[in-house]
């Protein structure tokens, strides 16, 4: 027993830990914390769905809010529609919008809508041979793009005032139908803990070891036999709908979506959660989010109190704080952990070796 | 030799990178079960011609056919995965961030498949394969260790290794001894003698004692041109490669 606990990776307790502290958290906090925390969870997700990506993959798009955002939107034009918000102009949603029109649609809508857009553009980039720097760079582009995109059809989202969102469960969108904070917390806990097995076993089972391959030596892989584009383009789609997913939880927390949600700002600031936290070990990406969305709220009530002119200073100190750990901790919190835990394991099995005398194994 | 079956065959081969010629008009047969050994000064075309044959590169003339099928333009994931032709690289080419372990096991054949990886169980059949090339190429011991944490030998060993677990008809070995020590060579050597007859090997290699030891049939290549073929005692004595290569030994 205590041989198997001792195998167990020590990133691995730390999300034990941390799903235990999620899961009492709103026992004993008050309701602001409690709906701050829901929406850190929500992202969460985003960043889980990111590690997939970049971590595991090494696939570093700049452009991931594309697919939450394309989530969040699905959702966010439902809701005005179905609650006939004011400035509705139209009387029917476009053909290709027509699932919205029921609140399950919606949610299908939310998922697979984001599954088709990472499909579309991982077509293009994968099948292009687009790889590193530039695969970056067109989703980076492709935020931007986005963001003017949403802005400019303001006869569905309402330009840059974006959509107010008065329902909170995960299916309907009226507005009678409303869960206190404290319950939808849990509904969010349960889809961070879902999507977190989810990509735990994917990661565990061999399609994880061959994008972890990917990361590695793409090319070399294809002398192995395989194509590493149907791999990205799988983990792509998949990341794609989880983001998709957490667009829609996170809109439902925090009631609204505007453009901010689809463009460059959550696009860099998903890529921070995740380096700040450690790539490629799901742990990283939790910690990395939880750390730096409790810091920037926390900042921000600081710098609010002490005068109102400070107040938009928070970000520079948040800045400030980023660029000190990524200097110092280039792997991350939980990546310097993983890591240095590796290192002693390694320290001892070469001891063990030497004394079974000589690199001959046959044990 | 004559009476076994063809494995490999290239006609006419040539390839050309933006006006330098790499390979000029070789022809060359490799039967089954055969150990063939390429040898040649450096810049003599020797891994451009393994580019060719694993589909790294496409040739701007000639043919290669392998075990009767023409796979002259098929990709590099088909010829290795359809044709089960295994290469090692020039230089250990190996997942750096994964273990011993994870390393074989993704080269382990019959789950290059999308589908097929996603529903994959380890069955004990699989766990045992995986287990005896780790401790053919004397790494158990090592299993758990990063790739990148290995010694250049040791790299060079799981490569060869990774080569094995692909099962592959054809194996390509590019200088499987660089940058080993002596023993190490001599080590290698002893693996891939092992394998003689199971399957059909070619390496190109540049250490002259390891060519001994292992070579019978011996192909010479000079400035992208086939020089000189047959077995080793009789090139040893040909005149034209004393000039170009052995000299130098």
């Amino acid at each position: 027993m205590r041989e198997r606990l001792k195998k167990i990776p020590v990133n691995k307790y730390i999300d034990l830990a941390l799903f235990l502290f999620l899961v009492t958290f709103p026992l004993y906090q008050k309701t602001y914390w409690i709906y701050v925390m829901s929406g850190i969870m929500a992202y969460m997700i985003f960043a889980l769905s990111l590690d997939l990506l970049w971590g595991y993959t090494g696939l570093m798009s700049m452009g991931h809010s594309v697919l939450f955002g394309a989530g969040g939107y699905m959702v966010g034009i439902s809701c005005a529609y179905l609650s006939e918000a004011s400035w509705i102009k139209y009387d029917r949603l476009p053909w290709f919008l027509t699932p919205l029109s029921s609140e399950i649609g919606a949610f299908i809508m939310a998922l697979v809508v984001p599954g088709i857009i990472a499909l579309f553009i991982g077509l293009f980039m994968f099948s292009g041979k687009i790889r590193g720097v530039f695969f970056s760079l067109i989703t980076l582009a492709l935020a931007g793009i986005a963001e003017l995109f949403v802005i400019n059809q303001s006869t569905y989202t309402h330009g840059d005032s974006g959509i107010t969102i008065t329902s909170r469960t995960v299916l309907s969108n009226s507005a009678d139908k409303r869960m206190t904070d404290f319950g939808f917390y849990f509904v969010v806990f349960a889809f961070l803990l879902a999507a977190y097995l989810l990509c735990v076993l994917l990661m565990k089972s061999r399609t994880g070891k061959v994008l972890k391959a990917v990361r590695e030596n793409e090319s070399r892989l294809q002398f192995l036999g395989y194509k590493p584009a149907s791999f990205k383009l799988f983990i792509f789609v998949v990341s794609g709908m989880m983001a998709g997913l957490s667009g829609v939880l996170f809109v439902r927390v925090q009631g609204s979506i505007n453009y901010t949600a689809i463009g460059i700002n959550l696009a860099t600031l998903v890529l921070v959660w995740v380096a700040v936290g450690g790539r490629g070990n799901l742990t990283g990406a939790m910690v990395g989010t939880i750390l730096l969305q409790v810091a920037e709220t926390i900042l921000n009530s600081t710098f609010s109190n002490i005068s109102a002119d400070f107040a938009q200073y928070w970000k520079l100190a948040l800045g400030v704080i980023i660029l000190i750990i990524v200097f110092f901790i280039p792997k991350g919190f939980v990546g310097t952990l993983v890591e240095a835990e590796q290192r002693r394991k390694d320290r001892n099995r070469k001891e063990r070796i030497l004394r079974k005398g000589g690199v001959n194994g046959n044990g | 030799m004559a009476d076994s079956k063809v494995l490999l065959e290239v006609r006419k081969l040539s390839v050309e990178f933006s006006g330098f010629q790499a390979l000029t008009d070789v022809n060359m047969k490799i039967y089954e079960g055969e150990l063939r050994v390429i040898i040649g000064p450096n810049g003599a075309g020797k891994t451009t011609f393994m580019d060719l044959v694993t589909g790294k590169t496409t040739p701007t003339a000639g043919r290669i056919y392998f075990d009767g099928a023409d796979i002259t333009k098929k990709s590099a994931s088909e010829i290795a995965k359809k044709y089960k032709i295994g290469r090692k690289f020039q230089g250990p080419n190996v997942f750096d961030n994964m273990t011993v372990k994870e390393n074989v096991e993704i080269a382990t054949e019959g789950y290059e498949g999308l589908f097929r990886s996603i529903f994959f169980r380890k069955t004990d059949a699989f766990k045992e394969r995986v287990n005896q090339i780790l401790r053919e190429i004397e790494l158990y011991d090592y299993r758990h260790f990063m790739a990148c944490d290995l010694s250049h030998g040791q790299r060079q060993w799981l490569e060869i290794g990774m080569v094995f677990a692909q099962n592959p008809k054809l194996i390509i070995l590019d200088e499987p001894t660089a940058g080993m020590t002596a023993e190490e060579t001599f080590k290698t050597g002893e693996m891939i003698k092992k394998l003689k007859g199971e399957h059909t090997i070619i390496v190109v290699e540049h250490d002259m004692d390891f060519v001994r030891q292992v070579a019978e049939f011996v192909t010479v290549f000079n400035y992208g041109r086939l020089l000189a073929e047959g077995p080793l005692e009789e090139v040893q004595k040909n005149p034209e490669v004393i000039a170009v290569y052995l000299k130098e030994d």
